[in-house]
């Protein structure tokens, strides 16, 4: 009901209740007839005015007696009109603050404001009313009375708690986040913030609640270490409001936020922008820590591969020497039976010059390859990745250990895929990962058959495209129970006694092949041998 | 002066066994190859030997164990063990068992021709009768190799 109808409504009532009042007032004993038939004439016209609104309109004597009600107050009552009348208006007020309202009702009937009290309904229910009354009075200026209007607001008083309760909640949860948050409009204005906010960004009280931007921002800006950058920031978010972003602030005093922004929208339309900011000092510091834990970590590993291989070439000693004291046999003690015959003036036979010559050089080469590829084995790895080939690396090593193994008599079978791609890697580290399968080969294969010995196969392949290489080492060993598999990389995991192994071998393996960007996988089961396949990278040909 | 003698040198590495027939044959020696400790064996049961060169380390019978069983076939000639890396234990065992002499890779030649000098001599005094003297003045150098 619009509010130019009702307040038309109620000019024409108090014009009308003059009539009604008279009327009532029957003592009084107006006795024209004309202006009795008048009068019961206009009070018929309010009543029928009153009905037709959608209003509860009332009149009550001078101590709040109902004498009149329209039918609305069925409606939002529960009673009927005859109910009411003779009934006070207090009696229907809720209890507990019943006499307050009486009170305060006819002080505002008398300053003709309006006034919200709660009623209860004939069917219990309390509803919430909007009353607006005003005094009436009698030809001499007597107080006879009140009449007014009821409004049921029970609705809107509810939808109001409502939103204040929505209101409430949103800035407890505004206040309850870690998180600095400042909301601001499309014009960059502030529109709200959290006291985290002003904590974080140490801003006072008094500035914040001065609501100057611009003196707010210059105020941020001083703080950080990088204010150019941030302002660009907020000139990128100002031009594209859409935009969702977020970056890290270094402040003058060391401290680090993390910042978020988000757009405000209401339905599609964006209003503003709320930005949160997390001061991630800590978490940074941690990170840090953490990283350089870290590289100290990877140091020390490298510092392990290479102790791992200085105590497996102790290991080798005597295969080494073997290995470079049987060619220079066929150095030293050809060339002394050369002199020899010399000496002896006795002739020799060109052909047999010949092959004595050839045997030396032959010996001489292989103690150089020998020494080489000790040199190249025990040398630490300087972390540079080059392209090399893994036929050449798988060589290498069996140079140093075929020999030795043969002795356990292990064999070796070898399937090396000719023309291979180069793999992008480190020789010092590809070697050692061969040599520490191979040499839990050794274990594994002593383990079985002791002095029988075994075999140890070592393929390598690459797939069609060229793309990635494989090697792989199978041995007739023992094998590993199903339920150490998952464990054989695990530092420090080992089956075997003190002193024979220390459990750091594959897990320096699996590292090597992650920073190489491989993969290894391992078949086996109780006595049957295991299989090590590792993938490696190619490094695409050349176009 | 050598012919008389047979020597059978027993080694896994070719350049060593070439080296041995040219040097033997320089001497005038009878001499054999075996690669591996049961080839020896084979050869042992069907030949006299005065002399055995044998490698400690070989694959398959390792030089001891191929050392004692020869032995127990041709157990008058003198083995003689050659080493590229001495593992001591193994040659003090050796020495223990009666091995003549142990002698390392690279070899000194003169060593060598002194170890079949030595054991000429004492073929000699043992066909004089004096076979308590199997061991040779030089015989006794070559010995002190193992202590
Ligand atoms: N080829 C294999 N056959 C059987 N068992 C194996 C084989 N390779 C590894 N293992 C098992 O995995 C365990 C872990 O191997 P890893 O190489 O990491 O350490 P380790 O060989 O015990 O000690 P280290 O390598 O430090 O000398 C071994 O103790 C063994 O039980
Ligand atoms: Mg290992």
């Amino acid at each position: 009901m619009n509010v130019f109808f009702s307040s038309g409504v109620f000019i024409f009532i108090i014009i009308l209740s003059v009539a009604v009042c008279v009327r009532l007032r029957k003592k009084i004993a107006l006795s024209k007839i004309n202006f009795r038939n008048s009068t019961k004439e206009i009070t018929r016209r309010f009543q029928d005015v009153a009905e037709s609104s959608g209003e509860w309109i009332w009149q009550v004597d001078a101590c709040g007696r109902y004498v009149y009600s329209n039918s609305v107050v069925e409606k939002i009552l529960g009673y009927g009109t005859q109910e009411v009348i003779g009934k006070y208006f207090y009696d229907y007020l809720i209890p507990e603050n019943k006499e307050e309202i009486r009170r305060a009702a006819f002080e505002a009937f008398s300053k003709k404001e309006s006034f919200i009290n709660k009623k209860i309904r004939k069917d219990g229910k309390v509803i919430i009313l909007e009353t607006n009354g005003t005094p009436f009075r009698d030809v001499k200026g007597n107080l006879t009375g009140y009449i007014g209007i009821d409004r049921d607001i029970t609705e809107r008083k509810r939808a109001e708690e409502e939103l204040m309760r929505i209101l409430s909640l949103h800035d407890a949860t505004l206040e309850a986040t870690a998180d600095g948050i400042l909301v601001v409009d499309l014009n960059g204005r502030v529109v709200s913030y959290n006291k985290k906010f002003l904590q974080l960004w140490k801003i006072p009280e008094s500035l914040a609640a001065a609501r100057e931007d611009g003196k707010l921002l210059e105020y941020a800006l001083g703080q950080l270490v990088n204010p150019e950058e941030f302002i660009g920031e907020v000139r990128m978010l100002c031009a594209n409001p859409e935009a969702q972003s977020s970056n890290t602030l270094r402040f003058k005093d060391g401290r680090i936020f993390d910042r978020f922004s988000q757009t405000e929208k209401i339905g599609d339309k964006i209003v503003g922008c709320v930005w949160s900011f997390r001061d991630v000092t800590a978490r940074n510091k941690a990170e840090e820590e953490l990283k350089s834990a870290y590289e100290q970590l990877k140091a020390t590993q490298l510092q392990l591969v290479q102790s791992a291989k200085m105590a497996s070439i102790g290991l080798l000693a005597g295969g080494i020497a073997h290995e470079i004291n049987n060619p220079l046999t066929g150095v030293l003690n050809n060339v002394q039976l050369i002199r020899m015959v010399f000496n002896d003036k006795q002739k020799f036979n060109m052909n047999d010059f010949n092959d004595l010559m050839d045997s030396i050089e032959e010996s001489a080469q292989r103690c150089a390859r020998i020494t080489n590829s000790l040199l190249n084995f025990s040398r630490a790895s300087k972390g540079v990745f080059q392209n090399i080939s893994l036929n050449d690396i798988v060589e290498k090593v069996l140079l140093l250990i075929e020999h030795e193994l043969s002795l356990e008599n292990i064999v070796f079978h070898k399937k090396l895929r000719q023309h291979l791609p180069p793999v992008k890697g480190d020789v010092q580290l590809l070697q050692q990962i061969i040599f520490d399968i191979i040499n839990n080969a050794r274990w594994a294969i002593q383990k079985k058959s002791g002095k029988q010995g075994g075999s140890v196969t070592i393929e390598t392949d690459t797939d069609e495209g060229n793309n990635s290489l494989f090697l792989s080492i199978a041995d007739t060993g023992i094998g590993i129970p199903k339920e150490n598999l998952e464990k054989i990389y695990e530092p420090f995991f080992t089956t075997k006694s003190a002193g024979e192994g220390t459990g750091l071998g594959l897990s320096i393996v699996y590292n090597i092949i992650k920073e190489h960007g491989g993969k290894i996988t391992v078949e086996s089961g109780m006595d049957e041998g295991t299989v090590f396949k590792i993938v490696l990278p190619a490094v695409a040909a050349q176009k | 002066m050598y012919k008389d003698i047979k020597v059978l040198v027993v080694d896994d590495e070719k350049i060593v066994r070439d080296f041995f027939k040219r040097l033997l044959s320089l001497l005038g020696m009878d001499n054999m190859f075996a690669e591996n400790g049961y080839k020896a064996i084979e050869l042992v049961k069907n030949e006299r030997f005065d002399l055995f060169f044998i490698d400690v380390r070989m694959p398959g019978l390792n030089g001891l164990d191929t050392y004692r069983e020869i032995r127990k076939i041709n157990p008058e000639a003198a083995s003689v063990m050659i080493t590229g890396y001495a593992v001591e234990e193994i040659l003090e065992q050796a020495k223990r068992e009666g091995v003549y002499s142990a002698i390392r890779k690279p070899f000194d030649i003169n060593q060598i021709k002194d170890v079949i000098e030595s054991r000429v001599i004492g073929l000699m005094e043992k066909v004089r009768g004096g076979e308590k003297n199997v061991f040779g003045k030089r015989s006794q150098e070559q010995n002190s190799y193992l202590r």
